[in-house]
């Protein structure tokens, strides 16, 4: 059973750093699953527990009706548990007092039918300078199902046995136990009239009822008034008739039940003592403060600010531009050539660029880096574009350096990443640089898979477009139209010499380079119209994959940065779930 | 007689004075400081020259049920201590006494209550001493006192008893056949030995006499000698204790305790004394002291590392504000007025006035005003950066780090949650901060108004030459003409002077440079705001950190402090080696 609650009590420590419950320690006296779960027609335990020379071994005797262990008044006294069994359990028994007490037993056995299953069990004491028996006693416990606690009337307001009993009983069913006052006969002596005795019993078995009850918060329980040396006065004929028949399984089983909803229910109490709802509800509120700050200092200037600006970024369509036209001009035979020779007055023209837009060009990283060097910064939700903007990471430093003073709870949640001092701001920055320029990275890779396969016009038609203009316009053309004018011969000599004409030349050449330079024109053009097409696709559509949306990036890493808050309110609300489960499923049953 | 019992009984109060003092902290608990004290007030009661005249102080030590009180009753043939068969019944000390001064003043530092004669019998309330006045030759030559039990589930009553023994000069340990091994009694047996008490083992409600016997085996294994055991049988039981060990030897030797602690062997006197001292002593150092000495270093390292952490940087740059100034103040110097840079200022505007045209055309048509200058921006301060909440921020992060290094080490943070209030009021509000940036903010801006519409440095300066001269107001009107004729003149040089123009160009570059240097108060200026800005935050810093480490040394007694303690701790325990081999 107790292994059930584990998860859920080494969760709730883990969050909360409180002690383990006291019957979850490893050497509680506390019944185990071994007897809690152990099948119905098995033996079940009743140990006489009690302080030293109270009695317990002259009331075994007096129960079972013979001297099956020694009575002592001095000394030591009972060393080792005396078990009175069965015969056909006492293998099972030896197994278990071998296992918890080894050598440190002795079994009786009879051969009472009626009560195969029961074992009544004679324990050392618990409150004498022998540690030993003391441990022996503590050890078996943890089998036993009906402790008869057991205290004589000298003895029963002592600290030590009801520190055990305090621990015991968060294991067990108060209904299971037997309390006893042993002695009662020494209250008044025999002189005495028994009127006077009987409500001097009657009275301390109330005092004695009421520290237990107060002691395991129950009601006043019943307390047997036993004398060993009087067998047949006050509670003992019924004790002994009690115990002289073994329960009914059904009994047995349904006590077990009572001690298994015991345990849950001073585990709900060890819960309910850790202050779970008042955690959640001022984790739930530091989450949504923290959310609020991070989205309002960071989330505003990112989402509104830089994301778009990167998006519009001119150097970065440029930059994206020169890609795709390279590829494509690559095909267009001529035009390439005029594309290399024009690149130096493409480059000197960027030269005029600003600078920021320069560093975009060179890389992806350096464009991004550029950018959240100046996030502009905000007041409430509204950017302010008017104030110069401040680098992502003080931001975000400082962002985290208010919650910290305002939640000092953020300094444990957040103590393995301190987002208030320099270096993990910093981290954190370049890992949203490193995010965001990855992004504009495989956005290129995307549109230059997308654009760069194939082109609108086909091969046969750049071919037609540029070395048939070659051919045509200077040497074809002419040709075709002396042929036509009529006069072939004459016409075709006069067109070779002036075909070799400076005039001509100049002419074609110059047309050519109109011509050509146009079709480049056309094809850069036509190439940033598509890109801007894709651009605005992105932009828009709320379909596109995550790993291309810069939005989805910027705001994953927001998420990033609450995560440990996150999780943490996560898994104490699933704790808070599962403890309330416990009590639901407690009261139910 | 015992002039190194005098000198522990002086040492021994100012220790006490000294450790009232202290203050509890999270390591030292102000119960455990104070329980200490009530001991240590214990010693030095014993530590006085001891009285003859007054009869031994007796105590009465036992589980419960043990029959304390019946045995009171029982020595004094009186009914006297109230009993019960309930259990944990007496919850206070009950002293019965010849008279009143058998008691010295404050003993067990509690409340002395007479019980009047009839109110008997007394019954010990906790806080306050009992005392029954009876005379007889018992208590004329004893004083018994009747505690709470030792091992109940009142703590309360543990206490009482525990401070009784501290106070005891004899002892009556009580015990029976069910109590005689439990645990609870073991160390006060031993300290019995240590402390020399004459000390009476009693065995109530014998029944047999095995029992004593194992008794008196368990006493001896515990390195007690020859224990005085008594036996009182039960009521019922047939048992007769030998005659050496029944009630009325008892009472001989109850009342023979007196003789007993008069005839004390001095040397024996003074090794109990040692022994009660160092035993105190140790309690101190292991409690108090060197918790105390634990948390100080804690604290003391919390501290250097406080004061040696890094001030995060105000980060400051005031020029955003000034700049629109210094541009203006450019345009207004004189030297600019006449210089050539005004001329390239104005062709570098012309590509942007062709550019302009149609708009400015279109403008024209539908009747709008028209400039031809590019809109400037140079007419107003502009939005001003937030620097106070820059400064609030860099704050935040210094008390952030703060706290990290606080919370560092398990003693000093104790110490935040043990007084967070006062913690939290050794922080200085981050507004304080955000205070800084908006006053110097404030006095530049007044700067700047008043500096607005003043010419500049150098113009001023030739004014006043200029005003001087004959004529001078008319030469600085003219001077804004000099760049157009210095225009005129760059054009036509060839016809008159050859390359001067270079040298003019130069010349007048460098004097508009110069003059610019000489004059530029504003740059000065936003410097020295950046200064003084990040000066006072720095100084907040480290006001800041000194607070917090103030109220970190408040936390903790000073290492002089401990010092002391700790040399008074010496020369004490010095003291009572001596006094123990004092012979």
């Amino acid at each position: 059973m107790l292994n059930e609650y584990q998860q859920l009590v080494d969760e709730i420590r883990d969050l909360t750093g409180a002690p383990a419950p006291a019957l979850m320690e490893e050497d509680a006296p506390v019944l185990g699953d071994a007897a809690l779960h152990a099948p119905r027609d098995q033996m079940y335990l009743i140990a006489i527990i009690g302080g030293k020379d109270v009695g317990k071994s002259a009331l075994v005797n007096a129960l079972v009706g013979q001297e099956i262990t020694p009575r002592t008044s001095f000394g030591p006294g009972t060393e080792t548990a005396v078990a009175y069994a069965h015969e056909d359990q006492k293998q099972n028994v030896a197994t278990l007092l071998q296992r918890e007490a080894p050598g440190q037993f002795r079994i009786v056995t009879h051969r009472i039918d009626p009560l195969r299953r029961q074992v009544l069990l004679d324990l050392p004491d618990i409150d004498s300078h022998y540690r030993a028996h003391v441990e022996l006693t503590r050890r078996i416990l943890r089998h036993v199902l009906f402790p008869i606690w057991m205290q004589s009337v000298e003895k029963y307001a002592d600290k030590q046995p009801q520190e055990l009993l305090a621990t015991v009983a968060l294991g067990n069913a108060p209904q299971n136990f037997i309390f006893s006052l042993n002695k009662v006969d020494q209250l008044t002596g025999p002189a005495a009239d028994s009127a006077a005795a009987d409500s001097a019993a009657r009275e301390l078995s109330e005092d004695y009822s009421k520290r237990v009850s107060s002691l395991l918060k129950i009601k006043p329980p019943q307390i047997w008034l036993l004398s060993a040396i009087h067998p047949d006065r006050h509670d003992l004929p019924a004790l002994r008739k009690l115990l002289s028949e073994e329960r009914s399984e059904k009994s047995v089983d349904t006590s077990r039940q009572n001690a298994l909803q015991r345990q849950g229910l001073s585990i709900a109490d060890w819960v309910s003592r850790q202050d779970l709802d008042h955690r959640l509800e001022s984790m739930k509120r530091l989450s949504a403060a923290a959310e609020e700050e991070v989205a309002a200092r960071l989330g505003t200037p990112l989402l509104e600010s830089v994301v778009p600006r990167l998006l519009e970024d001119p150097a970065y369509r440029m930059a994206l531009a020169d890609e795709l036209m390279e590829k494509r001009v690559a095909r267009w035979p001529i035009v390439n050539l005029l594309h290399i020779l024009l690149s130096p007055l493409v480059s000197l023209a960027r030269r005029r660029l600003p600078l920021p837009h320069q560093f975009a060009l060179e890389s992806p990283e350096s464009m991004v880096s550029a950018h959240l060097q100046s996030l502009p910064t905000t007041r409430g939700d509204i950017i302010d574009p008017a104030t110069p903007g401040r680098s992502a990471a003080a931001i975000l430093q400082s962002t985290f350096a208010f919650l910290h003073q305002s939640y000092p709870a953020i300094a444990r949640l957040y103590s393995n990443w301190k987002l208030w001092e320099t270096m993990p701001a910093q981290s954190a920055e370049s890992d949203l640089r490193r995010r965001l320029s990855s992004t504009v990275e495989r956005q290129r890779s995307r549109l230059r898979e997308q654009l760069g396969v194939s082109g609108f016009i086909s091969a046969f038609f750049r071919t037609l477009l540029t070395i048939g203009a070659l051919l045509w316009f200077p040497i074809i053309q002419p040709l075709l139209e002396s042929l036509l004018s009529g006069h072939p011969m004459r016409d075709l000599t006069l067109l070779a010499v002036r075909l070799l004409g400076v005039t001509y030349l100049l002419k074609t050449v110059a047309f050519l380079a109109i011509y050509y330079t146009l079709l480049w024109l056309i094809l850069r053009w036509d190439t940033q119209r598509r890109i801007d097409k894709f651009l605005y696709r992105w932009k828009e559509s709320p379909h596109t994959d995550p790993t291309l949306s810069l939005p989805g990036q910027a705001i994953e890493w927001l998420n990033e940065l609450l995560t440990p808050l996150r999780s943490a309110t996560d898994r104490l609300e699933n704790v808070v779930q599962r403890a309330d489960h416990l009590k639901k499923s407690l009261a139910a049953a | 007689m015992s002039d190194p019992l005098d000198k522990l009984h002086n040492l021994w109060s100012q220790m006490e004075e000294q450790i009232t003092r202290l203050r509890g902290t999270p390591a030292v608990g102000g119960d455990l400081i104070s329980r200490w004290r009530s001991d240590t007030k214990a010693l030095l009661f014993h530590l006085q020259k001891p009285r003859h005249d007054h009869p031994a102080l007796t105590v009465l030590l036992g589980g419960t049920g043990t029959g304390k009180s019946t045995l009171t009753n029982r020595l004094l043939e009186a009914n006297i201590s109230a009993a019960s068969f309930r259990r944990t019944f007496t919850s206070g000390p009950v002293a019965i006494a010849r008279d009143n001064d058998a008691i010295p003043q404050h003993w067990l530092r509690l409340d002395h209550q007479i019980i009047a004669n009839d109110s008997l019998p007394a019954r010990g309330q906790a806080g306050a001493l009992a005392i029954v006045l009876h005379k007889t030759d018992l208590t004329n030559s004893i004083t018994l006192t009747d505690t709470p039990d030792l091992d109940g589930d009142q703590p309360a009553h543990h206490a009482e008893a525990d401070r009784a023994f501290r106070w005891a000069q004899a002892i009556i340990f009580l015990v029976t056949p069910e109590k005689y091994q439990m645990t609870e009694l073991l160390p006060y047996y031993r300290l019995a030995q240590r402390y020399a008490l004459p000390t009476l083992f009693v065995m109530n409600k014998l029944e047999e006499s095995a029992v004593l016997e194992d008794f008196r085996q368990q006493l001896v294994t515990r390195g007690l000698d020859d224990p005085r055991i008594f036996a009182l049988p039960r009521d019922d039981a047939a048992y007769e204790p030998p005659p050496d060990a029944n009630l009325q030897s008892l009472r001989k030797a109850v009342g023979g305790l007196n003789h007993e602690l008069a005839h004390h062997n001095k040397n024996q006197r003074c090794a109990a004394l040692a022994n009660r001292s160092s035993d105190l002593l140790d309690r101190l150092r292991d409690q108090i002291i060197s918790p105390l000495r634990d948390q100080r270093r804690a604290v003391d390292s919390a501290i250097a590392s406080l004061r040696a952490m890094a001030v995060p940087a105000a980060g400051i740059d005031v020029s955003p504000v000034t700049r629109q100034l210094q541009r203006r103040m450019q345009e207004q110097s004189i030297l600019y007025l006449m210089g050539p840079q005004r001329m390239l200022d104005r062709v570098r505007q012309v590509p942007g006035l062709l550019l302009r045209l149609p708009r400015t055309a279109f403008d024209l048509l539908r009747g709008q005003s028209v400039s031809l200058f590019p809109p400037t921006t140079s007419q107003s301060p502009g939005q001003l950066p937030d620097f106070s909440s820059t400064l609030t921020d860099q704050f935040t992060i210094l008390q952030s780090r703060v706290d990290d290094v606080i919370s560092a080490t398990p003693h000093t943070a104790a110490l935040i949650s043990a007084d967070g209030q006062l913690f939290s009021q050794a922080k200085i509000p981050a507004t304080e901060a955000a205070k800084i940036a908006q006053e110097e903010l404030d006095d530049l801006k007044k700067w700047l108004q008043e500096r607005w519409d003043a010419p500049p440095r150098d113009t001023r300066i030739l004014h006043k030459l200029l005003s001087v001269l004959p004529g001078g107001k008319k030469i600085s009107q003219w001077s804004e003409a000099a760049p157009y004729l210095l225009a005129v003149v760059v054009a036509a040089h060839h016809a008159f002077f050859g390359p001067i123009d270079l040298l003019i160009l130069g010349s007048f570059t460098l004097a508009t440079w110069v003059g610019e240097k000489l004059s530029n108060e504003v740059t000065a200026r936003s410097r020295a705001t950046n200064a003084r800005i990040s000066q006072r935050f720095t100084r907040l810093a480290e006001e800041q950190v000194e607070r917090i480490c103030q109220w970190l040394d408040q936390q903790v007694p000073s290492s002089a402090q401990l010092m002391k303690l700790e040399r008074h701790a010496n020369a004490l325990a010095e003291l009572s080696s001596e006094a123990a081999h004092a012979q």
